[in-house]
């Protein structure tokens, strides 16, 4: 009953792998699934992928991943969802989790 | 009972409101939200929505909440369209069923602007011209960007 549109949905993506690092830094490297909606889907080109980086955290994660798909939305734009709830972009990252990046909304 | 559900073919109202009724009851509000063929002086052909549905239904779930705190009404749905949508078309469809009409109509009101401010749903709008666009929520696109209590909670500055 609760079925978002089969290419936005969550079920079974076949993430890519990819890393977002040019340069070696002092964060330890994490590996995130990462979603995309919407404008950021169509620019990144994909729903979901997962990505190796050294990302402490999820702004610093976008701010990457802007460089590489040249993301119009600036982070203050995008909000974050990890593991399927709101959070704060400086939530430090940690290996498995899902980060969502959601541009603004526009339901109704 | 509360109930929110993402769909992706037309909504009809009749499906649902019998779901609302209850002896108690004296009244029920709807709202019905439709595909316009214009939006800020541009000829709109058509729509695209686009949902998260896990999100959606746990933040629909804090909002049915808040609107049974505020307004001690007691039963309340919603169902969102998602896909491709035509002018005329219905994209949203909120209800309110409770005692007496007063606190029906103020929080049909309140469930359907926190809906469009806080869900994660998107709108891509289709132009006339060809073109297409996706679209922010004005409040959203204001500063003043929707905020779940959590995020109010942890202090959060408006993004």
């Amino acid at each position: 009953m609760n079925q978002a549109k089969a290419k936005g949905s969550l079920e079974q993506p076949k993430p890519e792998r990819a890393g977002v690092t040019s340069q070696p830094t002092a964060d330890p490297l994490v590996e995130v699934t990462v979603r995309y909606f919407a404008a950021l889907k169509e620019q990144a080109g994909r729903d979901a992928e997962w990505v190796t980086g050294a990302s402490p955290d999820a702004r610093v994660l976008y701010a990457q991943l802007k460089k590489r798909y040249q993301f119009d939305l600036e982070m203050e734009q995008v909000r974050i969802a990890i593991d399927g709830a709101f959070a704060r972009p400086e939530t430090p990252l940690r290996s498995g989790q899902e980060i969502a990046f959601l541009p603004p909304v526009s339901g109704g | 009972m509360t109930e929110f559900r993402i769909v992706d073919s037309p909504i009809n109202p009749q499906n649902y409101r019998l779901t609302l009724s209850d002896e108690r009851f004296g009244a029920c509000v709807e709202f019905e939200g439709w595909v316009r063929s214009e939006n800020l002086g541009r000829k709109v052909t058509g729509l695209t929505y686009e949902a998260w549905g896990p999100l959606c239904q746990a933040e629909a779930q804090v909002i049915f909440e808040e609107a049974r705190e505020r307004f001690q009404v007691s039963r309340i749905m919603a169902v969102h369209r998602t896909g491709e949508l035509k002018v005329g078309e219905t994209a949203v469809w909120v209800a309110v069923a409770s005692p007496h009409r007063k606190e029906a109509f103020a929080a049909c009101a309140f469930v359907i602007d926190e809906i469009k401010h806080r869900l994660p749903i998107w709108k891509k709008e289709h132009y006339a011209d060809g073109t297409q666009e996706w679209v922010a929520c004005h409040r959203c696109s204001a500063g003043s960007a929707a905020q779940t209590q959590d995020e109010r909670g942890a202090g959060l500055s408006p993004s």
